[in-house]
């Protein structure tokens, strides 16, 4: 019993990082039709930004030692910074331009941020400690969790939370969903595109940072390419959610995690290495039933 | 008129190029070494201390005279830690006149130049690959590595845990995205159950996985039911080290066992007050080793690099100039089938990395003994030297997985 309850949080744990991180990327293509493939180097760059620049293969942990509020306030400045200033430098010129072109631009950002990476800090993989308190196992119900799993659960909860009523509440979120809906008209309507699109960034940021965040306190180590599962995973369950639906990335992710996790702890030994195979026959499957994924959003819909 | 000048005008030029690098030539009596391996990217972090080191060598071989009255001397191509790249940096260093070919720390890294120099038909060593492919079987006749097989290394931990600790059941978790992990795993099952020991659990992960928590939860629940002296991880990098440390911080405090791509010590800041945690390395990087030529030669590369070293397959690099001296001053020219023909007589010679034997079917250590580190509190130390008395089974030496 305690092993199935203990899958069932893993599964929700995974899931939760990958809803995360496939929020990031749906927010932004809701927007503006760019799969953002940089999205998993800003959760790179957040991490880094917690140790002292150096190419020294031991790492020294800098923001990362700050109180803990302080180092979240900070990893979240900078990955909001970070992601707004690409917006303007990268993909603002190209605004208008076709899907793919700025899929591909995004790829060539991504490509940049890596080697800047190895760049200053060197190709090797660092080891980090952050938050170890984190790593505590908690009785709940005569059964011990993760405190990690169980705040990246919560995590998770909350910021969809905070980002519905952001999107629904408040005038800024109002513009950005009018926007993704239909871009001509919104402008036309006064909603100001660099605004909107700068915000929307912002907020992508803004969930990279935490992603980056949890994502260091369980992995530990610091690789120049560590985000790029996360972005791969988060851009599958973006597609099977539904692109443009902020529900349904959320959904996306939590069923790419429970689907990871199923196999793993299902399949026999033999063939449990070709797991991710199986996980992405069931994501095709999916996508024949529902090719618009789980939540279909009208505007993103191709229309003969 | 114009174009019989033009002519003239050419032909000049292309006997003055000619006369020049032949005059060159003439002057340089040196023995040229070319070293097409990885100086930006990624892998600089395995290939730049143990080209340096062999550097180190080339230093002191020519302070004592050279090979055959000959110094040596290196000349460089960068594969950018790119496949592709590779083949291209390996006609680089024949270009700038290499009689003998130095590549990367990896077979799939450094096959392309090693391609290169074995159709040129020129001794090519890989600084420390361990896959038997950068051999007779897979590159070719001409083609070496100066490290032990990946299987061997796998098999020695599995050797020492059940022969010297005593150690009768193990759980092992295996990262399957690369051929070295494969090898490791293979020889270290074969070898431990062959001592006498249990694999009581077997599972799978892959490197980039965002958590291995399934993998612990299946671990606790089988190791609940039987308790286990250790558990063998069989990875590398940045997954590895999220692995251990998601292991101990899940409460788990079993013994963790681990190859050589865990050596050093940086990498336990991942894991606050590391203990129990053993790693099959090629030498004790932690000024503790026996052999006191070791500890000397990390220091000298500290020096040398600005860095302490983070692999000690560094030692290997300053082994592929002994090999090469010792071959070339047996055969008595620089003739690339001549000095072959001595690298494959080798029997047990005394090579900084241990006794290195070759024979015409195999360019690839076997049995050479590895070094076992310990960590305690986070710091590495020096536990034994521990070799194979028989080598590992064939099939899985060239399984070609």
């Amino acid at each position: 019993m305690q092993v199935i309850i203990q899958n069932i949080i893993d599964a929700l744990s995974l899931g939760s990082l990958f809803a995360l991180t496939a929020l990031g990327i749906s927010l932004v293509f809701g927007i503006m039709r760019l799969v953002n493939f940089a999205h998993g180097d800003f959760i790179s760059l957040g991490a880094y930004a917690l140790i002292v620049p150096s190419a020294s293969p031991t790492a020294i942990m800098y923001i990362g030692n700050w109180p803990a509020l302080a180092t979240i306030v900070a990893i979240c400045a900078i990955l909001i910074l970070i992601a707004i200033v690409c917006e303007r430098v990268a993909f603002k010129p190209l605004r208008g331009a076709d899907p793919s072109v700025l899929m591909i631009a995004s790829f060539a950002v991504s490509y940049f941020i890596q080697n800047a990476i190895i760049m200053i800090y060197g190709g090797r993989s660092k080891g980090v400690d952050l938050w170890p308190f984190l790593q505590v196992q908690v009785p709940v119900g005569g059964i011990r969790l993760q405190l990690l799993q169980l705040v990246t659960i919560a995590s998770t909860i909350i910021l969809l939370g905070l980002l519905t009523l952001f999107l629904h509440k408040l005038p800024i979120g109002r513009q950005m969903r009018a926007a993704s809906e239909n871009f001509t008209m919104a402008r036309l309507l006064g909603v100001r595109a660099n605004f909107v699109i700068a915000a929307a960034f912002g907020v992508s940021g803004f969930l990279a940072a935490v992603v980056s965040l949890l994502y260091v306190v369980q992995r530990g180590t610091l690789a120049y390419d560590v985000g790029a599962p996360l972005v791969m995973a988060g851009f599958v369950a973006t597609v099977i959610g539904g692109m443009g639906s902020v529900f349904g990335a959320v959904l996306g992710g939590f069923f790419v995690g429970i689907t990871n996790v199923f196999f793993q702890v299902m399949l026999p030994v033999s063939i449990r290495a070709d797991r991710d195979a199986f996980v992405f026959a069931f994501v095709i499957l999916i996508l024949l039933i529902r090719p618009s994924g789980l939540i279909k959003v009208k505007s993103v819909e191709e229309r003969v | 008129m114009r174009r019989t000048a033009l002519w003239l005008v050419g032909g000049l030029a292309t006997l003055g190029l000619a006369g020049a690098s032949y005059s060159a030539q003439a002057a340089d009596n040196d023995i040229v070494i070319g070293f097409a391996i990885a100086q930006s990217g990624w892998m600089t972090q395995y290939d730049g201390p143990d080209s340096k080191g062999a550097l180190l060598a080339i230093d002191d071989i020519n302070a004592k005279g050279g090979v055959l009255g000959r110094k040596l001397r290196a000349v460089f191509a960068d594969t950018k830690s790119d496949q592709t790249e590779g083949a291209k940096a390996g006609q680089s260093v024949l270009a700038q006149g290499a009689q003998f070919m130095v590549v990367s720390c990896d077979y799939d890294m450094g096959a392309g130049a090693a391609t290169v120099g074995n159709d040129a038909k020129i001794p090519t060593f890989s600084l420390c690959a361990s896959d038997a492919k950068m051999g007779v079987q897979g590159i070719g006749p001409y083609a070496f590595s100066m490290n032990d097989s990946s299987v061997t290394i796998g098999a020695t931990m599995g050797h020492w845990a059940a022969t010297k600790k005593g150690w009768k059941k193990a759980y092992v978790l295996h990262d399957d995205t690369i051929e070295y992990s494969k090898g490791i795993c293979s020889g270290f099952k074969s070898y431990f159950q062959k001592d006498g020991g249990t694999i009581v659990g077997d599972d799978v992960f892959k490197q980039d996985d965002a958590s291995i928590a399934s993998q612990i939860t299946r671990l606790k629940d089988v190791t609940a039911k039987t308790p286990v002296d250790f558990i063998e991880i069989c990875s590398y990098g940045g997954g590895d080290v999220s692995a251990v440390k998601q292991i101990r911080a899940a409460g788990i405090m079993t013994p963790i066992t681990n190859p050589d791509s865990m050596d050093g010590d940086d990498w336990t800041k991942a894991i606050p007050n590391l203990n129990d945690h053993y790693a099959t390395v090629q030498a004790s990087l932690f000024g503790d080793d026996p052999r006191p030529f070791v500890n000397e030669y990390f220091k000298r590369l500290e020096k040398v690099t600005g860095q302490k070293p983070t692999s000690s397959l560094a030692l290997a690099g300053y082994s592929v100039i002994e090999a090469f001296a010792l071959a070339i001053n047996r055969a008595g020219v620089t003739d690339g089938d001549k000095v072959l023909a001595e690298l494959n007589k080798f029997k047990d010679e005394p090579l900084a990395v241990g006794p290195t034997s070759y024979t015409a079917d195999l360019h690839i250590s076997l049995t050479r003994p590895y070094t076992i580190v310990g960590i305690k509190d986070g710091k590495g130390y020096f536990v034994d030297i521990v070799g194979l008395p028989d080598p590992p089974p064939m099939q899985l030496i060239f399984k070609g997985q």
